[in-house]
C-alpha cells in the first residue's frame, strides 16, 4: 500500500510539480476563499436569560397577587348593614335577573311591592304612599 | 435556543405587559349605569328609554323621559342626579350592594341589590309630584 501510495506521489509531482508558496501566500489565500463562505456568527455571550424571567416571572406574580387583594380588600362583608323591611323574594321567575334582597321607604305609610318581570329581563320595584289625609 | 436574540425579549416585555394589562382589567370594579327617568301622562316616550320600556310601563303612565344618565363603578360611592337626587351606593360584598336613593339630603329608599349584569332594576319614587313619578334604573353593564 504504502509503495502504491509512493508510486502515485511520484507521478503526480512529475505531472504538476508543486510550486513553493510562502505561508504568507497560503494564508491570504486561505482568508480570501474563507471571505467567500458565509460563516457562523462568532459565539457571544448571552445574557442571564435566567435571571431576567426571574424578575418578570416576579413581577407578574406580584401583579396578579395585588390584584387579588385589593378586590379582596374592595368586597368587605357587608352583612351587618342589612335592612329586613321587606323580606327577600325567593327567585321564582329566573335566576339570571337582579334580586332586590330587602327594601326600606323613608315615608310614612309607605306600601313596597317587588316585582321580577322576567318577560322584560328586570326586577321593578313599586313604591306607593297614601295621599295626604283630609281628616281633621 | 438563542435566548439573547431580540425577538425573545420583544415577546417576553409584551407577555409581561399583556398579564398586567388582563390583570389591572381584572380587577377593575363592575360599572353600574345610573337612569333617572321621569314618567308622565304627557306626550312620548323616549326612544333611549325603548329597551327599558317593558318594565317601565307598569308604572302605568304613557310617557318616560331620561332626565340624566350616569355610570359609576360598584362601589361605594356618590352619584350625583339632576333634580337634586343622589344615588349613594354602600359597601357591598361583590355585586351584592345595598343603594340608597335620596333627593335634597332627605332619604327616599333604601335596597340591598344583587345585581346581574344587563338585567335592570327599577326603582319607582314616591316624591308627592302629582302626575308624574320620578324612576331610577339601576343597570349593571356587561364586562
Amino acid at each position: 500500500m504504502k509503495s502504491r501510495e509512493t508510486k502515485l506521489g511520484a507521478a503526480l509531482r512529475e505531472v504538476a510539480p508543486p510550486t513553493a508558496r510562502s505561508s504568507q501566500d497560503f494564508w491570504e489565500d486561505f482568508r480570501a476563499r474563507a471571505a467567500l463562505v458565509p460563516q457562523a456568527a462568532p459565539h457571544r455571550a448571552a445574557p442571564p436569560v435566567g435571571r431576567w424571567l426571574f424578575v418578570v416571572g416576579s413581577a407578574a406574580a406580584l401583579v396578579v397577587a395585588v390584584s387579588a387583594v385589593s378586590r379582596l380588600l374592595t368586597d368587605p362583608a357587608g352583612e351587618g348593614q342589612q335592612i329586613a323591611s321587606v323580606p327577600s323574594l325567593p327567585t321564582t321567575v329566573s335566576g339570571a335577573l337582579s334580586r332586590v334582597d330587602d327594601v326600606q321607604v323613608f315615608q310614612d305609610d309607605a306600601s313596597v311591592m317587588v316585582f321580577e318581570d322576567s318577560e322584560n329581563g328586570g326586577t321593578v320595584v313599586f313604591v306607593e304612599a297614601s295621599p295626604p289625609s283630609n281628616h281633621t | 435556543m438563542n435566548f439573547g436574540s431580540r425577538p425573545i425579549w420583544r415577546s417576553a416585555v409584551l407577555a409581561c405587559l399583556a398579564l398586567v394589562a388582563v390583570s389591572v382589567t381584572a380587577s377593575a370594579a363592575d360599572k353600574l349605569d345610573v337612569i333617572l327617568v321621569k314618567a308622565t301622562n304627557e306626550g312620548t316616550s323616549d326612544a333611549a328609554l325603548k329597551p327599558y320600556l317593558g318594565l317601565l310601563g307598569r308604572y302605568g303612565f304613557t310617557s318616560y323621559q331620561a332626565v340624566a344618565t350616569k355610570a359609576a363603578p360598584l362601589k361605594a360611592g356618590d352619584v350625583s342626579l339632576p333634580q337634586g337626587f343622589k344615588a349613594t351606593l354602600g359597601e357591598g360584598t361583590g355585586r351584592r350592594v345595598p343603594v340608597t336613593l335620596s333627593r335634597g339630603g332627605k332619604k327616599l329608599i333604601r335596597t340591598t341589590v344583587t345585581f346581574a349584569p344587563k338585567r335592570p332594576v327599577v326603582l319607582g319614587l314616591y316624591t308627592g309630584e302629582a302626575g308624574a313619578k320620578m324612576i331610577v334604573i339601576l343597570v349593571l353593564a356587561a364586562r
